[in-house]
């Protein structure tokens, strides 16, 4: 009998260890994913947009038995909670430019010139102290065209074309601000991260009048970045500036004029060195 | 009793080889592959302004930039009608402040070029146009992590009648245009708009001693300020 007895707690020891065990293996599977689902990049970068929380939330109803409901007292200490100091409500960067430079090759032309076609050309070498604030060294060259009406002037009505000031290349400096930053989907299947910056800055303009005025430059574009060494970028630009012009009201040397010219200009930017600390 | 308690030892063993990794053999393994295709990837999951089937009401301020001899201010408006998250129709028009521009003063005064007759000068002063819009990027921007702003870019083609006035009469002809504009929104129905177009028509060329009427191009910026209905 006393053998019996034994196996009998035996077995009932083993009846109520058995379920342990099982869920402790269970927990210690390894899982050998092989064949791994490799994610599309698109989706990594996914845009979700932040919920919108609702206005009632310290309105907030428990049911009750019966229909009837209650306000719930967990949630009355909610408006005295102190906010958050710092909030991130976006993804840090994609393109990273702490201590990096950036060399910028550009296109584009003068958007406001009324009597010359202007092919704006020429390169930007920038360095970034911090994300957000940089400088930037600027030569830009100028091809002009007459345009219709300046022949016909010239042509039709002997007016003296080179009596009109245009430049002819500016070289310059600038100090960069890049505060906004995002990303953008492309007709909702790919996810382009972009930068936002202002410039400020100034340098001199040479004309087609031989003159060499002092120029003020004022700057804005867009950084679209390709991966985190490359980015298309477009980039709108003022100058402002005097300058004398050869021929003046009675034939003299010395009108002066003020001129502001608007570049639009597209083209690629290339940051290094690499960026592989991030 | 013997074979209870064997019994017992079986399954409480199983448990733990159940935590053993199993290799199969590479035949015994489903060959056809098992990776997800995604036919339709969507890259912004749930859009917080949201343009189908809703409509756009818009007025804005600007200035033509490269007509030579006036500088012209437009104030405008436009209603148009988002088809799907992609495509938009609408009509546009403006109503154009004009004055002469500096050069105007500058050429009559120089030798040779006091004879040109800029009084009648034809100028644009109206335009109405309809016009289809494309807006393939959607997005969000942070101003200094402090806030987050939906945007959109677009590209636009319109057609429509333009409106020329001059102190030898008004005119009226066929014009086209085609435009690059990007929305700012503050709120899920109201945002701003800054948008850059050229402007293509006829209109009789002045400098000409025989006047004729040529192909005008005028770029213009515009900055306004967007409302979407129903409002969300």
């Amino acid at each position: 009998m006393g053998r019996v007895k034994n196996f009998k707690i035996i077995i009932l020891a083993a009846i109520l260890i058995l379920p342990a065990i099982r869920s402790f293996a269970e927990e210690e599977i390894p899982f050998e994913l092989n064949n791994a689902v490799q994610e599309d990049s698109s989706y990594e970068s996914t845009v979700v947009e932040p919920a919108k929380p609702k206005k009632d939330t310290q309105k907030a109803q428990v049911p009750q038995p019966g229909g009837k409901s209650a306000p719930q007292a967990d949630l009355a200490g909610l408006g005295s909670l102190a906010p958050f100091s710092d909030i991130a409500v976006i993804s840090k960067r994609f393109l990273p430019k702490t201590n990096r430079f950036e060399f910028f090759v550009n296109g584009g032309v003068i958007l406001n010139d009324a009597f010359f076609s202007d092919f704006v050309y020429g390169g930007r070498l920038g360095y970034y102290f911090t994300e957000k604030y940089g400088l930037e060294a600027i030569g830009t060259f100028i091809s002009s065209s007459s345009k219709t009406v300046t022949t016909e002037l010239q042509n039709e009505r002997n007016v003296a074309t080179q009596a009109l000031a245009t430049p002819t290349a500016y070289y310059g400096g600038d100090f960069k601000w890049v505060p906004v930053y995002g990303k953008i989907g492309w007709m909702n299947k790919s996810i382009i991260p972009f930068d936002f910056y202002f410039s400020v800055g100034g340098g001199i303009t040479t004309t087609n009048q031989n003159t060499s005025p002092p120029t003020a430059h004022i700057g804005a574009g867009q950084m679209f970045a390709l991966n985190k060494s490359m980015a298309v970028r477009l980039d709108v630009s003022w100058y402002g500036y005097q300058s004398t012009t050869k021929v003046g009201a009675t034939g003299a040397t010395g009108a002066t004029g003020t001129y502001s010219n608007l570049h639009a200009t597209l083209g690629m930017c290339f940051f290094f060195p690499g960026a592989e600390y991030r | 009793m013997r074979h209870i308690f064997l019994l017992a030892l079986v399954l409480t063993i199983s448990g733990i080889a159940k935590a053993e990794t199993i290799k199969f053999k590479e035949e015994e393994l489903a060959r056809e592959s098992v990776l997800p295709v995604f036919d339709q990837p969507e890259a912004v999951k749930r859009k917080l302004v949201p343009f189908s089937g809703r409509v756009e009401l818009e007025a804005y301020v600007g200035a033509t930039l490269n007509d030579p001899f006036f500088n012209t201010y437009p104030l405008g408006g436009g209603v148009s009608y988002h088809l799907n998250e992609f495509h938009a129709l609408g009509i546009v028009g403006a109503y154009h402040i004009t004055q002469q521009s500096q050069y105007v003063a500058q050429i009559q005064t120089l030798p040779g070029g006091s004879t040109i007759p800029f009084n009648a000068s034809p100028v644009l002063q109206y335009f109405a146009f309809g016009e289809y819009e494309f807006t393939p990027y959607y997005g969000k921007i942070s101003l200094t992590k402090q806030g987050v702003m939906n945007m959109t870019i677009s590209g636009t083609l319109g057609a429509g009648f333009v409106g020329l006035t001059s102190a030898a009469g008004s005119d009226s002809g066929f014009g086209f245009s085609g435009g690059l504009n990007q929305r700012l929104f503050f709120t899920r129905n109201f945002g701003i708009k800054a948008d850059l177009k050229a402007f293509f028509y006829q209109q009789n060329d002045i400098v000409q001693v025989t006047p004729s009427k040529k192909l005008f191009t005028n770029l213009m910026v515009t900055l306004g300020v967007v409302y979407l209905l129903p409002s969300l």
